[in-house]
C-alpha cells in the first residue's frame, strides 16, 4: 500500500512537472513565432529527378540548409509538362516552409490554355539560373558560321528543320525569336517536336534534323566530344564554360533570350519578414563556391535577381512568351 | 588504382546495399536511387562517385526482380516480361532458386555487356548515331510484335492486353503536338498515367484482391520443400542451369546489348524480345527457368551497354546515364572519343567497377536479398497480403508524390482482376504502356519530317532491316504457334 502522504507528494510532483512542461511549451510556442525557420523546409521541383532544374535545385538546397540552419528537402512533383508541380506549390501554405522551383514554362502554359496559373500566383524569392539557347549543328554540316546558315535558310526556306523540345516549348520559342530577328518567317526552318534535348540531339546526329536550339548545358557534352558545332549563343554575354562560342549580338543579330530559367519561389502572400530572410539566405548560399563552381562547369549560368528587378524580369518574360506563342499560332 | 582504395570499396558496398533497398521496394527505382545520390556525388572524386553509381544501378535492376519473386510485382518494365515465370518458380522451388537464377543470370549478362562496352564502344556508338526516328519506330514495332508472341496460348488475348496498354498510354499531353487528351479537367492527369503505378496495381494489388476474393488463407503446398533452403539452391542449381543453357545466355545478352545501346527505351525492348524468342523456340512446355534466364541476362547486359552512347558520344541513353553525364561535366571530364584517349585510368575504373559489380556484388548482395525474400515467402499468406497491400499504396505514392497515382494503382488492380478472370496476360499491358509513347512519338516525328510521305519509312537501310525483323518475327511466331497448338492436341 502506498501511504496517502506519499500519494500527495507524487500528485504535487506531477502537477509541477506538467506545469513546467506547459511553461516550456509556451516558451517554445512564442519562439516558433519569432524564429523562422524552426523546422525542415520542403522545395518542390516540377520536373524529373536528374534533369537540369532538379540538379540546380538540389545543389542550392544543399547550401541553403547551412544558411537556414534547418534541413531543406527536395521533392519532385512531376507530370503534365510541369503543371502538376507548379500547381502543388501554388496550393501550399504561404508559411515559408514550402518553397519550389518555378521555371520559364509558368510564363507559357497560361497563354496556351493548359492552366490558369501564371507567375503572379507565387511570391518569387530569387532568380537562380538561366540556361541560354545555343544554335547547334552537326560537326560535318556545311555551314561555317551563323551567316552561312542564314544564307542557306534564305536561299531555300523550309528545307532545313530544327528540334530541341516539344512544339511551343522554350527552345521552339527561341527558334521563332531568332528567325524573326533575321527577318525570316518561322516556316523557313520548321520545328520537329521531340521529347527533350537528348532525343533531338540523337536526331541531329542521325541526320533527321539539321539544327538543334536547346541550351548550351544540354548540348555541351556532344560539343566537347566534337560531334556537334555550336554556331552561336542566344544570350547577352558569352558563357565562361564555352568562351569560344560567340553570342548572336556579337555576330550582328539583335536577339537574346534568357532561355530556360529557374526561380526559387514561395506560394503567393508569403509574409514579408520571411521573404526578406529567404532572399538574404539564397543570396549568401548562391555565392558559395561549392554551389557555383560545379554548376557553372556543367554549363549553367548563375544569375541573381530579386525584389523589383525580379518582378520586372518575370513580367517581361511573360510578355515575350505571349508574343512568341502567338506567332507560333499556339496561343489561345 | 583508386578503386582498390578503402573509399572505393566502401562506396561500392554502400552503393550495392542502397541499390538493393531501392530496387526491392516497389515504386522506388534505380533512377530515383541515383538521383538522390547525385548531390553527394558533387563532393566526391569522380573515381569514387562513378563506381558507386554503377553499383547502385546494377544491383537495383537485379533487385527489381525481388518484388516479382515475392509478390509478382516487377520492379522494371523489363522484369515484367518474365514476372509470372519468376514468381511461380519462386513459389514452387523457393525464392533462393528463383532469385539465384536472376542474380547469376544478371551477372553473366552484365559481364558480357561490360566486355562489349570495353571492346567495341566506339564502333557501336557510330552505329547508334545512325538511328533516327524511322529506325526507332521499327524498333518499337519489333518490341510490340515480340510482346504478342510472348503471350502463350492465346495470341489474340495477348494482342488485346497490348491494345489496352497502348490506350492507357494516350492519356495526358500528346508527346508531339502538346494537345491534352483524356484528362477530364484534372491537371494531375495531364502528365499521363505513370507506368510504374499501373504496374504495381496490375501485378501487386490485383494479387491482394484476388486472394481476398478467393479466401485463400491456407499455407501454400510447396512450403515444406521451401523450408529446406540451402546455399546450393542459390549458387549450384542456377550455375548448372546456366552451363546447360549457355547458348541461351549468350544469345539473350547479345540481344540486350544490341538493343540496349540505343539511346531511349532499349533495355526494356531487349528483355521482351529475348523472352519472346525463348518462348517461341522452346521445345518443351515447361521452360520457366529458361524464360527467366533469357530475361535477366539481356536485362543486365543492357545496363552496361546503355553507357556506350553516353561515354563515346556524350548522348545519354536513359535518365541514369544522363545524370552520369552531369557528374562528368561537373568534374570537368569530357565524354566522347577523347575520353578513351585522355582519361584511360577513369575508363579502366569504370570497366573494373562494372566487372566487380557483376562478379562479386550481384552474387553476394543477391543472396542477402534472396534470403530476406525467402523469409517473406514463408510468412502465412494472410499476413503477407496486408504487407503487400501497404507496399503497393506507399510504392504508388512514392513515384511522383502524387495521390492520384494511388487511385490509378487501385483501379488497375480491379482491371487486372477482370483481365485475369478472362485469361488475358497482364505483362503485355505494361509493354503497351511503355512502348506506346515511343511508337507514337517516333511515328509523328517521322511523318512531320517527311511531310507525311509513308514511303519514307522504307527508305533507310537500317529501317528496312528492322522491318524485315518484324516480318520474320510474325511469320516465325505464327508457325511456332501452330506447331505448339497441334503438338498440344496430340499430346492431350
Amino acid at each position: 500500500m502506498v501511504s496517502p502522504r506519499l500519494g500527495v507528494v507524487v500528485d504535487r510532483g506531477i502537477v509541477w512537472i506538467i506545469g513546467l512542461l506547459l511553461v516550456t511549451l509556451c516558451a517554445c510556442q512564442t519562439n516558433v513565432e519569432q524564429a523562422y525557420p524552426s523546422r525542415p523546409l520542403t522545395v518542390i521541383v516540377p520536373w524529373k529527378a536528374g534533369g537540369g532544374t532538379d540538379t540546380a535545385t538540389r545543389a542550392l538546397a544543399a547550401v541553403l540548409q547551412d544558411e537556414l540552419g534547418q534541413p531543406v528537402n527536395v521533392v519532385n512533383r512531376t507530370g503534365g509538362g510541369g503543371i502538376v508541380g507548379h500547381y502543388a506549390l501554388s496550393q501550399a501554405q504561404p508559411d515559408g516552409y514550402t518553397l519550389g522551383a518555378i521555371t520559364v514554362e509558368i510564363t507559357m502554359m497560361h497563354w496556351t490554355g493548359l492552366t490558369p496559373l501564371d507567375y503572379t500566383n507565387y511570391s518569387p524569392i530569387a532568380l537562380v539560373t538561366v540556361n541560354p539557347s545555343a544554335i547547334t549543328v552537326r560537326s560535318d554540316a556545311p555551314w561555317e558560321d551563323i551567316h552561312d546558315l542564314i544564307a542557306a535558310l534564305e536561299a531555300d526556306p523550309g528545307t532545313l528543320t530544327a528540334s530541341g523540345t516539344s512544339l511551343g516549348g522554350i527552345w521552339d520559342l527561341c527558334r521563332i525569336g531568332f528567325l524573326e530577328a533575321v527577318g525570316l518567317d518561322q516556316s523557313a526552318m520548321p520545328w520537329v517536336p521531340s521529347q527533350g534535348a537528348a532525343p533531338a540531339l540523337q536526331e541531329l546526329l542521325a541526320g533527321g534534323v539539321d539544327v538543334v536550339t536547346a541550351s548550351l548545358a544540354e548540348t555541351d557534352a556532344l560539343r566537347r566530344a566534337g560531334r556537334v558545332r555550336t554556331l552561336a549563343l542566344m544570350a547577352n554575354e558569352r558563357l565562361s564554360v564555352a568562351p569560344d562560342v560567340p553570342t548572336l549580338k556579337e555576330l550582328g543579330i539583335d536577339y537574346a533570350s534568357e532561355g530556360g530559367w529557374m526561380v526559387l519561389a514561395a506560394p503567393e502572400n508569403l509574409p514579408n519578414a520571411r521573404l526578406e530572410l529567404l532572399r538574404v539566405a539564397v543570396w549568401n548560399a548562391s555565392r558559395k563556391p561549392e554551389f557555383s563552381v560545379p554548376l557553372e562547369r556543367a554549363g549553367f549560368r548563375l544569375r541573381h535577381l530579386t525584389g523589383d528587378a525580379l518582378e520586372t524580369f518575370l513580367r517581361e518574360e511573360d510578355h515575350r512568351s505571349g508574343i512568341l506563342l502567338n506567332e507560333a499560332g499556339l496561343a489561345l | 588504382m583508386a578503386f582498390v582504395s578503402w573509399e572505393g570499396v566502401l562506396a561500392l558496398i554502400a552503393g550495392a546495399l542502397y541499390g538493393a533497398l531501392f530496387g526491392a521496394v516497389p515504386g522506388l527505382t534505380a533512377t530515383l536511387a541515383v538521383a538522390l545520390f547525385i548531390p553527394i556525388a558533387f563532393f566526391l572524386d569522380a573515381t569514387i562517385a562513378l563506381p558507386a553509381i554503377i553499383a547502385i544501378s546494377s544491383v537495383a535492376i537485379y533487385a527489381g526482380d525481388v518484388g516479382s519473386a515475392i509478390a509478382r510485382i516487377p520492379g522494371t518494365p523489363a522484369s515484367a516480361a518474365y514476372a509470372d515465370e519468376l514468381h511461380s518458380l519462386s513459389r514452387s522451388r523457393g525464392a533462393l532458386y528463383g532469385l539465384g537464377i536472376s542474380a547469376l543470370g544478371s551477372s553473366f549478362g552484365g559481364i558480357l555487356g561490360t566486355l562489349v562496352l570495353a571492346g567495341g564502344a566506339l564502333a557501336l556508338a557510330t552505329l547508334a548515331a545512325m538511328f533516327s526516328s524511322f529506325e526507332y519506330f521499327w524498333i518499337a514495332v519489333l518490341g510490340l510484335t515480340a510482346g504478342i508472341f510472348a503471350s502463350g496460348r492465346h495470341l489474340l488475348k495477348g494482342f488485346g492486353s497490348l491494345l489496352i496498354g497502348l490506350l492507357l498510354s494516350t492519356v495526358g499531353v500528346d508527346p508531339t503536338l502538346g494537345y491534352p487528351r483524356f484528362h477530364f479537367g484534372n491537371p494531375a492527369f495531364l502528365g499521363g498515367l505513370d507506368y510504374i503505378a499501373v504496374m504495381i496495381g496490375l501485378f501487386g494489388f490485383s494479387e491482394v484482391l484476388y486472394h481476398m476474393g478467393a479466401g485463400t488463407n491456407s499455407a501454400r503446398a510447396a512450403d515444406a520443400s521451401i523450408r529446406r533452403e540451402a546455399l546450393s539452391n542459390f549458387y549450384a542449381g542456377p550455375l548448372k542451369l546456366i552451363r546447360k543453357a549457355r547458348k541461351l545466355v549468350v544469345r539473350s545478352s547479345l540481344l540486350g546489348i544490341f538493343v540496349g545501346f540505343l539511346p531511349g527505351a532499349g533495355a526494356d525492348i531487349g528483355a521482351w524480345v529475348a523472352c519472346s524468342l525463348e518462348k517461341l523456340t522452346a521445345k518443351r512446355q515447361k521452360n520457366e527457368e529458361r524464360v527467366v534466364l533469357a530475361g535477366v541476362s539481356s536485362n543486365n547486359a543492357a545496363v552496361a551497354s546503355a553507357w556506350i552512347p553516353a561515354l563515346s558520344l556524350g548522348l545519354p541513353g536513359d535518365t541514369v546515364t544522363a545524370m552520369v553525364l552531369g557528374v562528368f561535366m561537373m568534374k570537368g571530364v569530357t565524354p566522347g572519343p577523347l575520353l578513351f584517349q585522355e582519361q584511360m585510368p577513369l575508363i579502366w575504373i569504370l570497366f573494373g567497377t562494372f566487372l566487380i559489380a557483376n562478379i562479386l556484388l550481384l552474387p553476394t548482395v543477391g543472396l542477402l536479398t534472396a534470403r530476406i525474400a525467402g523469409t517473406a515467402l514463408r510468412l502465412p499468406f494472410n499476413l503477407l497480403l496486408p504487407i503487400i497491400a501497404a507496399a503497393c499504396v506507399t510504392g504508388a505514392y512514392a513515384i511522383n508524390n502524387n495521390p492520384l497515382d494511388v487511385g490509378v494503382m487501385v483501379l488497375m488492380g480491379v482491371v487486372a482482376l477482370m483481365l485475369r478472370r478472362g485469361g488475358f496476360p497482364l505483362a503485355q499491358v505494361v509493354l503497351g504502356m511503355v512502348l506506346g509513347p515511343i511508337l507514337e512519338q517516333h511515328f509523328m516525328v517521322s511523318a512531320i519530317k517527311s511531310n507525311w510521305n509513308a514511303l519514307s519509312f522504307f527508305e533507310r537501310p537500317i529501317a528496312l532491316i528492322l522491318m524485315g525483323a518484324c516480318v520474320a518475327t510474325v511469320i516465325l511466331g505464327i508457325i511456332a504457334h501452330k506447331r505448339r497448338l497441334t503438338g498440344n492436341n496430340e499430346g492431350g
